[in-house]
């Protein structure tokens, strides 16, 4: 069994309404670019996130098609606009082997 | 055409620019006597920001991830059980590596992690798993500002006084291709570029490290490990006794100085 992947989601600035805060998503996924050998010489299949999506209050705000050159851990910034009612910023994620996730915080005003 | 192409350089450079002011700042050593400096001291400006701000810091997924296994979830067993609340716990990390009467050997802070663990019904088996280095960076956060606390009871000094003996040893023996000892860079070249890196007096107050390089945490095991593939010496399993010699050594070279926590090293 592979052990779960890590993933912090952080919001950063001041949450008022129409404001802009920055969410900060990382995630401690061992990105194998598929290029790389194991300590026997036997290649590592390539094991990426290759998508991100990223939903405020269930609506798509951020959608990433990541590549090998991504470092690990996985660290994604972006801009939230703050909507009037608050809400839940959600950020679900998904890799080569089938693996996902998901990880939220909510949007105090 | 050619304006263009330089235009659009420009705009590239001025949204790169906020992350990249601080990195631009050139890394300056501290004056006075190096001999003394923790690890800390040697970071770029732009590590130094990362550190020291969580939302950034990758050792906070780590640290979220103990914070969970230490109160753990219903039904499962879990550090509190037995330990309580891990503020309680301050002192721990400052008394590794300590000599264990019952093992007959010397055991660090993630020995005893893998230890505690076995009395669980899912046992950790390898000292690089991620919860023994999240629970590790955890009780080493807790333990921040103390000092080490090296020393031993009277009944085991004589064994202890000999593997703390055979770690100054190991600290100033040649070894590997590069035929060096730790004492020719952490003692009398520090401040010196070796690659692209500053020698640091290697002072291990910062474990365990989230290294670049490594792009994960590791624990003081596996940096001295490193070290002896970097001088190409033959690198001693994980665990090995010299490794917990060397750390007994490093961490009473380093007396007085105070734990960090865990670090960002390069």
């Amino acid at each position: 069994m592979s052990s779960p992947i890590l993933t912090r989601l952080a919001l950063t600035g001041q949450v008022k309404a129409g404001g802009n805060i920055e969410a900060r998503w990382s995630a401690a996924h061992p990105m194998d670019s598929g290029f790389r050998v194991d300590d026997s010489g036997r290649r590592i299949p390539k094991n990426i996130i290759h998508t991100v999506r990223a939903y405020l209050n269930d609506r798509l705000i951020m959608e990433a098609d990541l590549g090998t050159a991504m470092t690990s851990p996985v660290y994604l910034a972006f801009p939230v606009l703050v909507p009037a009612e608050g809400g839940i910023v959600k950020v679900i994620w998904q890799d080569d082997s089938g693996q996902m996730g998901e990880t939220q915080q909510r949007l105090v005003i | 055409m050619l304006r263009s192409s330089f235009l659009s350089l420009l705009f590239c450079g001025s949204l790169a620019s906020s992350a990249q002011t601080v990195a631009s700042e050139a890394f300056k050593l501290p004056s006075g006597p190096l001999n003394q400096l923790s690890g800390q001291a040697f970071l770029s400006p732009s590590l130094k920001a990362m550190q020291s701000d969580a939302s950034t810091n990758p050792i906070s997924l780590w640290l979220e991830q103990a914070r969970s296994l230490w109160t753990g979830t219903a039904g499962q067993a879990s550090c509190a059980q037995c330990h309580g609340a891990v503020e309680t716990m301050r002192e721990a990390a400052t008394h590794f590596p300590k000599w264990s009467v019952k093992q007959q050997k010397l055991i660090n802070l993630e020995d005893q992690i893998l230890t505690c663990s076995e009395r669980t019904l899912r046992p950790l088996k390898s000292l690089e798993n991620t919860e023994v280095l999240s629970l590790s960076a955890l009780l080493h956060l807790s333990s921040a500002g103390l000092p080490f606390q090296i020393s031993a009871q009277e009944e085991i000094k004589q064994q202890w006084q000999v593997e703390l003996n055979a770690g100054a040893k190991l600290f100033t023996t040649r070894m590997g291709r590069m035929n060096l000892a730790c004492t020719h860079c952490h003692d009398l070249n520090i401040g010196k570029t070796m690659r692209a890196d500053v020698i640091s007096p290697g002072h291990p107050t910062g474990f365990p490290i989230f290294k670049l390089s490594w792009q994960s945490m590791g624990s003081i095991d596996r940096r001295l490990r490193a070290c002896y593939s970097g001088v190409q010496a033959e690198v001693p399993a994980p665990g090995s006794p010299e490794l917990r010699q060397l750390e007994l050594f490093l961490k009473s070279r380093a007396q007085g100085m105070p734990i960090e926590g865990p670090s960002l090293r390069r």
